[in-house]
């Protein structure tokens, strides 16, 4: 139309409204056959794997046989490299806590942990608008 | 995926499919009454009009002499493709990252994980494999219908560079290629066999990813060749975003119209666009005056309504832009001029952006017609 021109956007992503997607995509599990320190995650690959895939579909999990290390949890998210997602040393833990340590890389956004600077973070402008002194009633207003 | 389908996709018989849902999809652009004289007289503008990316999307060329239709030229739903090719559904159901997508896509058991493996295959000059093409331009034109039906039942007096423009920003090349990279996780394929194979990953895996003919090559670590001698180079926006329209004509094909709708409103309408920051105006005061005078309104006058500091580095103006007894739209600045403005634009955007409660677009069921206004009428 004459008169006006348009600025272009792209539009951004809100996960959770409309559709949820988790943002963790990948587990990669490893393990030594032998290693003391890998006992607990030996456990759990063998008793609680199955039932915990299950209930993660739309993660892939790869489990690697490492000999000689210590095990391994890593998660890998949406959005970021393959390198940069999360590792958790699981060495010594018993099955509960390895499960646990899996829980916290399934429910993680990826992200690195930060302190927020403010309390509410939103794409939306404030729907009361910053406060005016203007439009006060000038009886009121503040004199100096 | 059934086979009728996906032969509706050719180019042709996507214009068809339109004319059988003429209404809805001729409203995406408003009628605007021009006189048989206007026509003749109009010089064609030096100046070519500008395409976005999803309508370039809705008209790709078919570079293929494999399109045939040997009964009834005419039939244009019995347009097919033949591919030496193809991944059949037991083996794209063992591709872990098919699966993993398909559940995070929440899609239902009858979108094939097949469907989904040709939707992340573009089409190069190498392979043999059914191809993405005729999917991806079909998925064009049903997410263009969808979301310019609701931008046009939630902000009906939209104008159409605006609406076009906000359309972009939904189902555009950079915001497909979110969707899919950044939302959906979908990878493109870039390590190369040799990689592959000292990863030890099974040959069926790369189907798994997104597969394309670059326009970029990396030769070496830190060196990037530009430009492909292949026609059928692609940019990597285009290729993501392309797999993403393919997805939602193989969601058409598997579950019906319904759930493309209910899919594309969760997926690509539920994403953030501020459409109010798209306007820019050249002359806002002369299109104002024009604006009421069609609205039969009083012309606008500004007025002053509050000030602070006149003589001081850092004053203040509030000013309100008022057509007699109502005011329109209010602005503020740091000089008179650009209250006035900005008081000016904002009564324009007031009439523009104006929204009725509870819109309803007009494929939804409890849609009912709703007289907004004449149209622009000064154009």
């Amino acid at each position: 139309m004459t008169g006006i021109s348009f600025i272009q956007q792209v539009s951004k992503a809100r996960n959770g409204v409309g559709a949820f997607i988790r943002p963790c995509k990948k587990v990669t599990l490893t393990y030594c056959n032998f290693g003391g320190s890998s006992k607990g995650i030996r456990d759990f690959l063998r008793l609680r794997l199955a039932n915990f895939t299950k209930q993660y579909p739309e993660i892939q999990f790869q489990v690697l046989q490492k000999p000689g290390f210590h095990p391994v949890i890593k998660g890998e998210y949406i959005g970021s490299d393959a390198n940069v997602g999360k590792q958790i040393c699981v060495k010594n833990w018993n099955i509960d806590v390895v499960e646990n340590k899996l829980k916290l890389l399934v429910n993680s956004s990826g992200k690195q942990l930060k302190k927020p600077k403010q309390n509410v973070k939103s794409l939306n402008e404030s729907v009361r608008g910053i406060w005016s002194p203007f439009h006060v009633d000038p009886a009121h207003r503040y004199k100096i | 995926m059934s086979a009728s389908m996906l032969r509706f996709a050719s180019r042709r018989t996507v214009s068809i499919y339109n004319s059988s849902i003429p209404k809805a999809l001729n409203t995406t652009i408003r009628c605007i009454a021009t006189s048989p004289v206007k026509t003749l007289t109009e010089t064609k503008s030096s100046f070519p009009d500008h395409k976005f990316s999803y309508e370039k999307a809705c008209r790709q060329a078919l570079v293929d002499n494999t399109l045939t239709n040997k009964s009834d030229t005419l039939d244009f739903g019995a347009y097919q493709r033949t591919f030496k090719l193809t991944i059949s559904e037991e083996e794209a159901s063992k591709i872990p990252s098919i699966l993993a997508l398909h559940a995070r896509l929440n899609l239902s058991k009858n979108y094939q994980y097949s469907t989904l493996v040709r939707s992340l295959t573009c089409q190069t000059a190498d392979s043999d494999y059914a191809d993405n093409l005729q999917m991806s331009l079909f998925g064009a034109h049903l997410l263009s219908y969808y979301v310019t039906e609701h931008l046009i039942a939630t902000y009906p007096r939209l104008p159409v560079s605006i609406l076009r423009n906000a359309t972009e920003a939904y189902i555009g090349d950079y915001s497909l290629y979110d969707v899919a990279k950044n939302v959906w996780g979908i990878e493109a394929d870039s390590t190369s066999n040799l990689e592959k194979y000292l990863a030890k990953e099974p040959r069926l895996f790369r189907f798994g990813r997104l597969r394309f003919s670059s326009h970029t090559t990396e030769v070496e670590k830190g060196i990037t060749k530009i430009g492909s001698t292949s026609e059928l180079a692609i940019t990597k926006a285009t290729a993501f975003s392309n797999a993403v329209r393919a997805i939602v004509s193989g969601l058409y094909a598997h579950d019906g119209e319904e759930a493309t709708k209910e899919f594309i409103k969760n997926h690509i309408l539920s994403r953030k666009i501020d459409v109010g920051k798209m306007f820019q105006f050249r002359s806002p005061g002369k299109m104002l005056v024009k604006l009421l005078k069609a609205q039969k309104m009083e012309a606008p006058t500004i007025r002053l309504i509050s000030e602070t500091g006149r003589n001081s580095s850092s004053p203040v103006f509030i000013v309100g832009c008022f057509s007699g007894e109502h005011m329109l739209a209010e602005g503020q600045g740091s000089s008179l001029k650009e209250a006035r403005i900005r008081s000016l634009v904002d009564a324009l955007k007031a009439f523009y952006l104006y929204r009725p409660l509870d819109p309803k677009a007009s494929s939804d069921k409890d849609f009912k017609p709703l007289f907004v206004d004449a149209g622009e009428t000064f154009y």
